[in-house]
């Protein structure tokens, strides 16, 4: 139930005007806002509509009447509303959730809830520990607790937060946590996102923090948000670190029917802001890709994104090959390559006998990234059997080779 | 032949001369091993520079009774995650104005909750010295000390000061008065100064 609920009546005068003096409800309502400047002044028209805002106590119909003071010198009395029929619809309270970090203190953090209602309590799971957390300077709409980072791994964080009318609302988020220590290399580890420094670090001991987004999107529509990380440390990055972000064979094809003359050049590696409606580009980093993968490097924690920016382009800097999506298949798939510059092209499938099954394309393809499919049927059009399949790409760059599995 | 002085004599000029030879070297040696000799303070920081914290911890407690000797203890111990003796430290070493105490102070109140005294030694520190850098690990500056005092003024819901604070850091932001989009921007100032 939220803080406050807003009741549109349209009120009749007895006569007109009147100047309203104050307005007061039966039990199980409670006026929210009740000062005078709320009030609505007075009713110059025989019929008007007035919202008033106030504080439901209780859920479901009302059964309260509306009393209006004021100083009609005909009407003395009070005009009563029966609220019958107001309805007052109950929702969750609506979560998110914060962490505060200090460089001095690289291994303590600070979690906080906010609500947007105040709430009766609010509960935080940690990897399946749960502790009540506490009411910030006691506004039940905020709430902290404090957790000491001891090792990587992953942390499950789930807040519940309960309102007085004993709604739930939830928010989720984990972590992958990598241990920076110093004079080591270090890697970092998500499902979708790879970070890593190359040669030893050479910053402090500390922690970085990576939380995959979801339902993130972009303010401007202008580009495509694919996915975005929060990245947060609580040391000083002292070095550029590599990020990959990794995207599917089905956000490509979901692109591929939704954008007009889409290139998977085209994908990037952007940062981030939060923005009073979703996230706002603030940098475009760019990035090298491979087929399902780009890679940039970045000097700070933050929030990025892979976003499908139509103005930018981004080529392989060699020969890539893809593995090929579905897979296992049945009975067609899709197999994607990429050209660091123009070449003559073989694709050809195999079996596992080393036999030719189809040569897929022979012929002359642009820089860039293309995709040939596959459906399952030899050179003379027959379905081939279940089983492992090659396929095999050659080009002026180089030769690669893939396995593929076709299950019926 | 008259030039030569007799052998007794030689032997004494040259015996005078060891002698002095020997008290310059000592002398030289004295001063040099009060130029170079580092002090007990310097080692045990060292050793906190090097992140040798439980041997730092060790030589600060033995010189303990040294101002800058009590704020390294400060340190080590917030380092070693023991953030309330840290604090009973900082509380001790106050009296001696050490600006680096009162860097640590902010800190370890901010975590431990008490956010008007996290305030308090963060305004000291930026009365004292506006550039701030703790020398002895310099990933800590007066950013962060900032940081601290935003934060305890966020839990203490003073927003129009946390603002004020905020736009220190980033001259951009633009005050707000609502707790989630303050708590956003706070989590991500710490990126800003990187």
């Amino acid at each position: 139930m939220g803080d406050s609920a807003t009741l549109s009546i349209n009120m009749k005068a007895p006569q007109s005007p009147i100047k309203i003096s104050g307005i007061s409800l039966s039990t199980g309502l409670q006026f929210l806002v009740a000062t005078s400047n709320s009030l609505p002044r007075s009713i110059t028209s025989d019929s008007m509509i007035v919202t008033i805002k106030f504080k439901p106590r209780t859920i479901g119909n009302l059964r309260d009447t509306l009393r209006i003071i004021h100083d009609a010198d005909t009407s003395p009395s009070p005009i009563i509303i029966p609220l019958s029929g107001v309805c007052v619809e109950s929702t969750p309270p609506i979560l998110s959730i914060g962490i505060l970090r200090s460089t001095v203190l690289k291994n303590q953090i600070e979690f906080y809830g906010v609500s947007n209602e105040g709430l009766s309590t609010m509960n935080i799971s940690l990897n399946g520990t749960t502790k009540v957390m506490t009411p910030v300077s006691g506004n039940t709409r905020i709430f902290s607790t404090g957790y000491q980072l001891t090792a990587s791994g992953d942390i499950a964080v789930h807040m519940i937060g309960t309102d007085s009318a004993q709604n739930e609302g939830i928010a989720d988020r984990s972590y992958t946590v990598g241990a920076l220590v110093k004079n080591r290399p270090f890697t970092i580890h998500t499902e979708k996102t790879d970070m890593k420094i190359s040669r030893s670090y050479s910053g402090d001991d500390g922690f970085i923090l990576i939380s995959e987004h979801t339902n993130s999107r972009l303010a401007s529509t202008e580009r495509r948000l694919i996915r975005s990380i929060e990245v947060l440390s609580t040391v000083r990055m002292e070095s550029h670190y590599e990020l990959s972000l990794r995207y599917s064979g089905e956000d490509v094809a979901e692109l591929s029917r939704s954008v007009p003359d889409f290139d998977e050049r085209k994908f990037t590696i952007v940062e981030l802001a939060q923005a009073a409606d979703g996230l706002e580009i603030t940098r475009t980093i760019g990035g090298s890709l491979k087929p399902g993968v780009i890679t940039a490097k970045i000097d700070k924690p933050g929030i990025y994104g892979l976003v499908y920016d139509a103005n930018s382009s981004v080529l392989p800097k060699s020969l890539e090959l893809s593995q090929n999506y579905p897979n296992p298949f049945n009975p067609t798939t899709t197999i994607r390559f990429g050209l660091p510059d123009a070449s003559r092209v073989q694709l050809t499938i195999y079996n596992v006998l080393g036999q030719q099954v189809r040569e897929l394309i022979r012929e002359n393809r642009s820089a860039g990234y293309h995709e040939v499919h596959w459906d399952g049927k030899n050179q003379k059009g027959k379905a081939v059997v279940s089983g492992m399949y090659i396929y095999r790409l050659e080009t002026a760059a180089g030769v690669d080779v893939k396995k593929m599995l076709l299950v019926k | 032949m008259d030039f030569l002085e007799p052998t007794s004599t030689r032997i004494v000029d040259k015996l005078l001369f060891i002698t002095l030879g020997i008290l310059v070297f000592l002398i030289i040696m004295q001063f040099l091993s009060c130029q170079t000799d580092p002090t007990a303070t310097d080692v045990a920081w060292e050793k906190f520079e090097n992140k040798k914290y439980s041997e730092a911890y060790t030589d600060f407690i033995a010189i303990q009774d040294d101002p800058k000797g009590l704020v390294g203890l400060g340190w080590t111990l917030l380092r070693l995650d023991s953030l309330t003796r840290a604090e009973d430290v900082f509380t001790r070493a106050a009296g001696d104005s050490i600006v680096d105490g009162y860097a640590g102070w902010s800190a370890v109140a901010w975590r431990n909750s008490h956010f008007t005294v996290a305030i308090r030694a963060s305004d000291f520190v930026q009365r004292m010295e506006p550039g701030y850098l703790f020398a002895h690990d310099q990933s800590v500056d007066i950013s962060d000390i900032k940081l601290h005092k935003a934060y305890s003024l966020y839990h203490l819901q003073n927003y129009q000061s946390c603002n004020g604070v905020m736009q220190e850091l980033d001259p951009s932001w633009v005050a707000s008065n609502d707790a989630t989009t303050l708590l956003a921007k706070l989590e991500s100032l710490y990126n800003t100064y990187q």
